[in-house]
């Protein structure tokens, strides 16, 4: 094998996973040389750029996650609206970047530009569960993961250090996470909304029953990735205390949640994390000769060399105004951190053989149930989602159907209905204007209660990437195409979520107002029973990790079985997704693996 | 621009909102929005819908919004000052009244200062996604009323 190298390590992904592999890479003794190759802009690097895409918030007729964050032309992303299936009759669904084989459309987006999709994340940080890396073990469900909490521990820590979480630990701790003894997050919790204590004080001493087990209502704040309060007792390894980063090229703005309500898509304050903040740590004199990274470079294939199966190089291509050149970059260790669908894309047009590559593609599906309260909630203030009923989390009931969480909604039917402006059509449609029409706005909206049931999916090989040779993107390169369904554990999950809220709307003084419409593309009948689902944006599967090359594509430390210098990291790894929201496990799964990248660095013949 | 034209059209926006001149003064977008209808529809009907409401009694406008002319554009200045956006003309309406001189029938976002400014947000007691903001903790008060 060829000993000269142009980088010790080249990373494909300028997102959280790849940016703090790209950080611990780094900041090792080893003064090991890095390269990251971003396929879309640096937008997002100046505090100009943050306001550009602001703008586009403001000025977007439909503000959808990806409103801010406009495609790349030669790294397209999806966006939430194309969800039409392949359809010969129907050519727009062959217009869509990611092909949707159906039956049923995966609902889910991502974005690819510096940052990655955590620019339009909600930011909530939970972490998984003990049980839920056990499925297999405790509920004959889905997958076991090579992994346990125990050893994913210290990992969270780091997570939430570097993505900076506000959070409650003794709360958690009566959710039944487990915790080191005197453990804090680095800030204190970010104040549950008026809705959340609202439903709680009226929840209380209440009963609800649940696929034929009594439960009660469990309102727990969620740990968040926004800046808060740091808590004093909080040490990072260096007994420091945590003092919260700001915005990106204004660090003296957004040190605190402003209650801006527009988290998903966007932060004006950037007091959310987003990957830059970490980039920002590594961006500087002290790492300039051996740190780069290439924006608008989009990695498109792996070369392998034949009898060790190792990664010779990587391909490239690199887009400006009207040029596209193909180039080859060498290294030690590859990391694809892609996120799942685009890491999927990258292993199956480098025809890496692993038939698991792609498969058991997840999310958390979800849907919604809204009611209006006899009651003012005070809607439309503060972050999105402040706390969920955790009750249904894991539950005995999880060999059954699938669990789920149940996040309240602050932005009153926003995303059911769109509100406020469905409401605003629906009143003027009826005639009403001037006080008339302020007043029913005003009682409407200040009392819209909205849930989101969040469900466990289970990895089912069938659910799938591929790419399609027929149709490709800009680049010439073939298009993902996904191949999804809902199985029986899900739909039964998700068709319980409306019963639990009629229950829960009744104990608090809500009028359900739920109604789901046929025509939707998420629309699905369950036994007697119907609903409309979504995708949550947290995708999963695609190269799970497990023992060996016969049952995953990766092993606990994100390496492939089959090609020992090359990782795919990220919700792709996950074998089992768990209700929890995905990133903070996919940062502490970083941390972790880059333990791994550095002691492969450092053997002697660093591709064995 | 007519001065006159302006002072009406802001006159009968107070009317059909129910939000009172001062409030609307104060979010600095009457201009805008005049020109705005003025480009979307045409001045003449745009003259045409101001002249119609010589004294503004609220039964004049349940007459106006139920009439197929006045009513598209009387709710499309509703909701451009409760929303920020411009909806596209009905059809109809469209077919009826339009010419050639007229901007495309379209709909879309008049400015982000539009969308800042939009009347939802203070109707429901809070501020626009995005901007005017609470300040940290806000969110964990009762709403203004309940106080
Ligand atoms: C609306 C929404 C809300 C969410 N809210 C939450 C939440 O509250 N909590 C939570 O935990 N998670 C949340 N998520 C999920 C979260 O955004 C993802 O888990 C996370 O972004 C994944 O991180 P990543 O670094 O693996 O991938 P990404 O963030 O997608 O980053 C991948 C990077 O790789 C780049 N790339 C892609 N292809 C190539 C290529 N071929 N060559 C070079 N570079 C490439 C992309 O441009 C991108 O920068 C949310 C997602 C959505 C859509
Ligand atoms: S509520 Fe506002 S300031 Fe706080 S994280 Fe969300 S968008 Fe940022």
């Amino acid at each position: 094998m060829n000993t000269q190298y142009d980088f010790d390590v080249v990373i494909v992904g300028a997102g959280v996973a790849g940016l703090i592999m790209a950080k611990q890479i780094l900041e090792d003794a080893g003064n090991f040389r890095v390269l990251v190759l971003e396929a879309g802009g640096e937008r997002s690097k100046s505090f100009e750029g943050h306001r550009e895409y602001l703008k586009n918030f403001f000025e977007a007729l439909i503000k959808i996650p990806n409103s801010p964050y406009p495609a790349e032309f030669y790294a397209p992303h999806p966006n939430e609206l194309e969800t039409k299936l392949l359809n010969k009759n129907d050519p727009a669904a062959e217009l869509q970047y990611v092909l949707q084989n159906g039956p049923q459309p995966f609902r889910t987006t991502y974005t690819r530009s510096l940052g990655g999709t955590v620019q339009h994340w909600l930011g909530t940080c939970l972490r998984l569960r003990p049980s839920d890396l056990k499925m297999r073990t405790t509920y004959g469900r889905g997958l076991d993961w090579p992994l346990t909490y125990e050893e994913l521990m210290p990992y969270y820590r780091k997570a939430e250090f570097e993505i900076g979480v506000a959070g409650d630990v003794d709360e958690q701790k009566l959710d039944g996470f487990k915790f080191e003894d005197g453990y804090v997050y680095p800030m204190e919790g970010i104040p549950k909304s008026y809705v959340d204590s609202e439903l709680e004080r009226r929840l209380n001493g209440h009963t609800f029953t649940y696929a034929g087990t009594t439960q009660k209502p469990r309102v727990t704040a969620s740990p968040q990735g926004r800046n808060g309060i740091p808590n004093p007792k909080y040490k990072d390894e260096n007994k420091n205390q945590y003092v919260p980063l700001g915005a990106v090229g204004r660090g003296d703005l957004g040190l605190r949640c402003e209650g801006n309500s527009s988290c998903v898509p966007i932060c004006p304050a950037q007091a959310k994390y987003t990957p830059v903040k970490t980039l920002n740590k590594i961006d500087i004199p002290e790492y300039a000769d051996r740190f780069s990274i290439l924006y608008n470079s989009v990695a498109t294939k792996l070369h392998i060399e034949k009898e060790s199966g190792n990664i010779e190089s990587l391909e490239y291509k690199k887009y400006g105004r009207g040029s596209i050149s193909t180039k080859q970059v060498t290294a030690k260790v590859y990391i694809l951190a892609a996120h799942a669908v685009e890491n999927a894309k990258l292993l199956l047009n480098s025809s890496c053989k692993n038939d698991l590559i792609g498969r058991n593609l997840m999310d958390h599906p979800f849907v919604l149930t809204w009611g209006l309260s006899d009651w003012n909630a005070g809607t439309f203030r503060g972050p999105a989602v402040t706390s969920t009923i955790t009750s249904l989390c894991d539950l005995p009931t999880r060999k059954d159907l699938s669990a789920c969480r149940i996040e309240i909604s602050n932005w009153g039917w926003n995303w059911a209905t769109g509100s406020p402006y469905a409401e605003v059509d629906e009143f003027l449609g009826q005639g009403l204007h001037g006080q008339k029409l302020r007043e029913a706005l005003k009682n409407n909206i200040s009392r819209q209660i909205e849930f989101n049931f969040l469900t466990e999916q289970l990895p089912d090989k069938d659910n799938r990437v591929t790419i399609d040779e027929n149709f490709r993107d800009e680049l010439e390169l073939p298009r993902p195409k996904l191949h999804y369904q809902l199985g029986e554990y899900e739909r039964a999950g998700l068709i319980e979520a409306k019963k639990v809220s009629d229950q829960i709307f009744k104990s608090a003084g809500v009028t359900d107002c739920t109604k789901y419409d046929k025509k939707d593309p998420g629309y699905f009948e369950f036994g007697q029973s119907n609903a409309v689902f979504y995708g949550a944006g947290h995708i999963g599967g695609t190269h799970i990790m497990g023992l060996n090359a016969n049952d995953s594509v990766v092993d606990k430390d994100q390496r492939s079985h089959d090609h020992r210098n090359l990782f795919a990291i990220g919700s792709g790894s996950f074998p089992t997704m768990g209700t929890s929201n995905p990133t903070l496990t996919i940062a502490a799964l970083s941390f972790r693996s880059a333990e791994a990248v550095l002691r492969q660095l450092k053997q002697a013949n660093p591709w064995n | 621009m007519n001065d006159k034209s302006v002072q009406k059209f802001l006159q009968l926006s107070s009317v059909l909102t129910g939000f009172s001149l001062f409030e609307l003064r104060a979010s600095d977008c009457t201009e805008e929005f005049y020109e705005t209808t003025q480009r979307q529809i045409g001045r003449e009907n745009l003259e045409a819908f101001l002249a119609n409401f010589a004294d503004t009694t609220q039964a004049d406008i349940d007459v106006s919004l139920a009439n197929s002319f006045l009513g598209p554009i009387a709710k499309n200045i509703i909701r451009m000052w409760y929303v920020g956006n411009w909806v596209a003309m009905p059809d109809e309406w469209w077919a009826a009244h339009s010419s050639e001189i007229f901007a495309a029938n379209s709909t879309f976002v008049v400015s982000s200062q539009a969308y800042k400014e939009g009347l939802v947000w203070k109707a429901a007691d809070t501020h626009p996604m995005g901007s005017k903001s609470g300040g940290f903790g806000s969110w964990a008060l009762p709403p203004a009323e309940t106080k």
